[in-house]
């Protein structure tokens, strides 16, 4: 019997209930800034993206210089990370690589977002044979492990990273799709979207300036989560070797690369390793703090 | 003299919201005698509901209760008990009625267990024992067929019975004090006056004392001995239900009692010469529905028959009530005029023409003639807007506004119109009360300068005094610009207010139409005369004199093979 005191501050009449769907922006930083991990995590993707700009200027080595008297070194003062079997300068690498991967990232998030969004939309707020038509097909591409589905359309697309974003995006646009979906069925019951309608708003009209702004966050969320995952299958399909072809410091190849001398020299395959783990890692924590700042659904 | 069962002395109750410390209760002493019946009467926010789960020490950890503060029960002091004795006490000692019967049970559990399993944990009975006991309290409550019901799910209960369910609940240890949360809030005024007889019928039966907390002057004003009228924390007055009804002392309890519409006030000339006019055929129809249905799909096979062929005409500058209970399909009606929703057949004729025919592009340019104002002020507002652009949307859509410039100034006329402060264009909608952000709603309704709006219960999320601006201000729009309403509610004292014409709907159809006056004096439909009966009377010294009328539900009224005639001059019942 245990019954939550709905307490609000500020409102005149005390009787104003608590709005899920609005976030506003004081109360985001204040919670956000107190979320240690989430600090953490966006001050890691900023040094990564400023990295990415940046870094390889300033690298010490070009990374596709081969020098052939300093094959496989082990991490040293003139070579950081060391080098692999063609005497490249693993340091160098993986900072040219960080950009390659940071656009795999965020590029194919974003076409994902965008189609996905647009579907699971379009699919919760009509309704009927659009949503049925729609949702099976999410439902078939959510059937494939995320891997295999990538693998597919890269193999029936042709390797290259543009293809790699293409089909990463494809994968991650069920994801959207259904989160969008599930916001704009409860937005669309709301009173203020059928006053608009009342006003004589058309469809797309309160698509865009109604039901959009009130379901980003859980897609914003979703969004940054989805990059770890972009990435780290990005890098598996490199791994694979259908993604990035070398001489391309694409930090899965270079992992790839690196496993023949996996006894002799752990390093060239290692720290690719550890550094797709830190970017996933950034996004991942980022995210997890987004969501707890965001999504109402964990606001105490 | 005896002990009092329950006193509370100085309660002074704080929250910390954040970094800050808001007190919303200060200083509230009461106290309740055994077999004693008090209201704590308030509006929204008085903090009546707060002082309540203090005495249950419900209040959650953000709460601070004042060292000052003393409450005793039955002499003992609760506010130094264990959360552990509490247990004890609550459930035990001291039951609790929550407001909204539809969220207080556990879905998943069958009615029987919730009542018996209540009394297994505060006494020592077996299973077999406890659930006699339970039987015999939801006889108590007035529950039929016990035997079957016992072992049935909350879904198959009606929000009545389920209220009835959760009386027994909060019965079943025989507590001494029973707490009611504005108990009949969420219910129909048929189900609220079940309910009340019931609570007053367990009083004469167990003995138990009551607490009930409402913001309804109605429901204290026949149940209950004392009354502890409360306003933003504090308490105003106190007294015996005659003394506050008949000899309020203070300016808010005047207030308060000013705000009980009544049901016996004069309609105003104004009306009359509209009625003359509409019977005498010298006032022009503007809408004229003809067998409108609104069917819903239930599952594969079912249908709803929310709107089952209604006909009705509205008259250019008159108000048409239109009153039922929830489910009647009297907001499905407003809607499906307008084409909210798309009517199943029938035909809606505005000005002549038939509006279910029209295409999209039509009824876009329709949209300016007819406007409808929403029930709820919160839902109905997008959050993320400010009011400029709540308002000023209307203009966009239609192209109204030439240039931002006039846009604003519209948007500030409009505000100026419905009685806000141009300044409030700037700010967004959680800054607002309740009828601060209806009155938002109406200025959107006005901004395409409609001639006909259909009030979807606008003040049913509102305060009583709140209420009665909104009413008048409504009224004062309409002389003005000459509008037309439909006026859909539940709260027949409201209708009778604002409307020349009222029609009452049941089950989907209407089931009686006339002028209010003739309707409230003289009802005919059988289902009118129990609406009516059912309205609480604000007035102490009342009693019954239909007592013939049961309250009870299970008497359906059917509707079967009855059509609406005119059984009298301009009297149209169903039979």
């Amino acid at each position: 019997m245990q019954e939550e005191v709905n307490l609000n501050s500020g409102s005149p009449t005390g009787q104003e209930p608590v709005n899920h769907n609005i976030v506003r922006f004081q109360d985001f930083w204040k919670k956000f800034y107190r979320n240690k991990s989430a600090l953490i995590g966006g001050t890691l993707i900023i040094l990564l993206i400023l990295t990415a700009l940046i870094g390889p200027y300033l690298t010490p080595y070009s990374p596709n210089a081969q020098n052939y008297d300093a094959r496989l070194v082990g991490p040293s003062l003139e070579h950081w990370f060391g080098t692999d079997n063609f005497g490249r300068d693993i340091f160098s690498r993986i900072i040219h690589g960080m950009s390659i991967t940071l656009r795999v990232g965020f590029s194919s998030v974003l076409i994902g977002m965008t189609a996905g969004v647009s579907l699971g939309i379009i699919s919760g707020y009509f309704g009927g044979w659009v949503d049925t038509i729609i949702m099976r097909l999410m439902d078939i591409l959510l059937a494939f492990p995320g891997i295999l589905l990538a693998l597919a359309i890269v193999s029936v697309l042709g390797g290259g990273m543009n293809n790699v974003i293409i089909s990463v995006a494809i994968f991650s646009v069920p994801v959207f799709a259904r989160i969008s979906r599930g916001s704009t069925l409860e937005v669309r019951q709301l009173e203020y979207i059928e006053a608009v309608k009342a006003l004589g708003a058309s469809d797309f009209r309160i698509i865009v300036m109604h039901v959009l702004p009130n379901i980003l966050s859980p897609i914003i969320v979703q969004a940054t989560l989805n990059i770890a995952t972009s990435v780290l299958t990005a890098s598996g399909l490199s791994f694979l070797g259908m993604g990035a072809q070398p001489p391309t410091p694409e930090w899965g190849a270079m992992l790839s690369d690196g496993r023949n001398y996996m006894w002799d020299a752990p390093h060239v395959s290692t720290i690719p390793g550890l550094a797709i783990v830190v970017v996933v890692l950034a996004f991942n924590i980022f995210g997890d703090g987004l969501r707890d700042a965001l999504d109402p659904k964990t606001k105490n | 003299m005896q002990e009092k069962l329950l006193e509370v002395e100085n309660l002074r109750i704080s929250f910390s919201t954040g970094d800050s410390l808001l007190e919303v209760v200060s200083d509230v002493s009461f106290d309740i005698d055994h077999g004693q019946t008090i209201g704590i009467v308030g509006e929204s926010g008085s903090g009546k509901s707060v002082s309540a789960r203090a005495i249950m020490q419900l209040l959650g950890n953000n709460a601070e209760v004042g060292s000052e503060s003393v409450i005793k029960f039955n002499g003992e002091d609760i506010l130094s008990k264990s959360e552990k004795e509490m247990r004890r006490i609550r459930g035990n000692d001291i039951g609790m009625i929550f407001q909204d019967p539809m969220t207080s049970l556990n879905p998943t559990m069958k009615v029987g267990k919730q009542i018996s399993e209540t009394i297994r944990i505060h006494e020592n009975a077996s299973k077999k024992e406890a659930a006699a006991r339970a039987k015999e309290i939801m006889r108590l409550v007035g529950i039929p067929n016990v035997d079957e019901r016992f072992d049935q799910y909350p879904f198959e209960f009606s929000g009545g019975m389920r209220q009835r369910i959760i009386i027994a609940i909060a019965l079943a240890c025989s507590p001494k004090l029973l707490i009611a949360d504005e108990p009949t809030t969420a219910l129909d005024v048929t189900i609220q006056a079940q309910i009340l007889d019931l609570l007053k019928d367990i009083q004469e039966k167990t003995g138990t004392s009551i607490l009930l907390i409402t913001h309804d002057f109605g429901v204290v004003a026949n149940m209950c001995e004392k009354i502890v009228v409360m306003n933003q924390g504090r308490v105003v007055e106190s007294g015996t239900t005659s003394e506050i009804f008949t000899s309020p002392k203070e300016d808010y309890t005047k207030k308060l009692l000013a705000a009980i519409p009544n049901l016996h006030e004069e309609k105003s000339p104004e009306s009359k010469e509209k009625l003359i006019q509409i019977y005498s055929g010298t006032r022009e129809k503007l809408m004229e529905v003809n067998k409108l249905a609104k069917h819903f799909p239930i599952g594969r096979k079912n249908t709803l028959k929310a709107v089952d062929s209604i006909s009705f005409d509205i008259y250019k500058g008159e108000t048409l009530g239109l009153v039922g209970e929830s489910g009647s399909g009297k907001s499905t009606t407003g809607r499906t005029l307008l084409r909210l929703h798309e009517a199943t057949s029938g035909e809606t004729f505005f000005e002549g023409e038939d509006l279910n025919t029209y295409k999209k592009k039509q009824m876009k340019e329709m949209r300016k003639k007819v406007q409808f104002v929403f029930q709820d002020p919160y839902s109905s507002l997008n959050p993320r807007k400010k009011v400029e652009d709540i308002i000023g949307e209307a203009l966009d859509i239609h192209k109204l506004a030439k240039s931002k410039k006039l846009r604003r100034e519209r948007v500030e006329e409009l505000l100026t119109l419905v009685g806000l402060d141009k300044s409030f264009s700037q700010r967004f909608p959680h800054e607002f009360s309740g009828g601060q952000r209806q009155r938002i709603g109406i200025a959107r309704a006005l901004a395409v300068e409609p001639e006909f709006i259909v009030l979807d219960e606008p003040l049913s999320a509102l305060d009583a005094s709140v209420q009665l601006t909104i009413v008048d201000l409504l009224e004062e729009l309409q002389r003005k610009l000459n509008l037309t309403y439909l006026f859909i509610a539940h709260d027949l004292a409201t209708v009778k207010k604002l409307s020349d014409r009222v029609a009452v709907m049941y089950k989907g159809q209407i089931v009686e139409l006339t002028d209010s006056e003739e309707l409230f004096t003289n009802p005919m439909h059988n289902y009118t005369r129990k609406l009516l009966s059912a309205i609480p009377v604000p007035d102490p010294h009342y009693t019954a004199t239909d007592a013939s009328f049961s309250h009870d539900d299970s008497v359906e009224i059917s509707l079967e093979g009855q059509t609406l005639q005119e059984v009298k001059a301009n009297h149209w019942v169903m039979q």
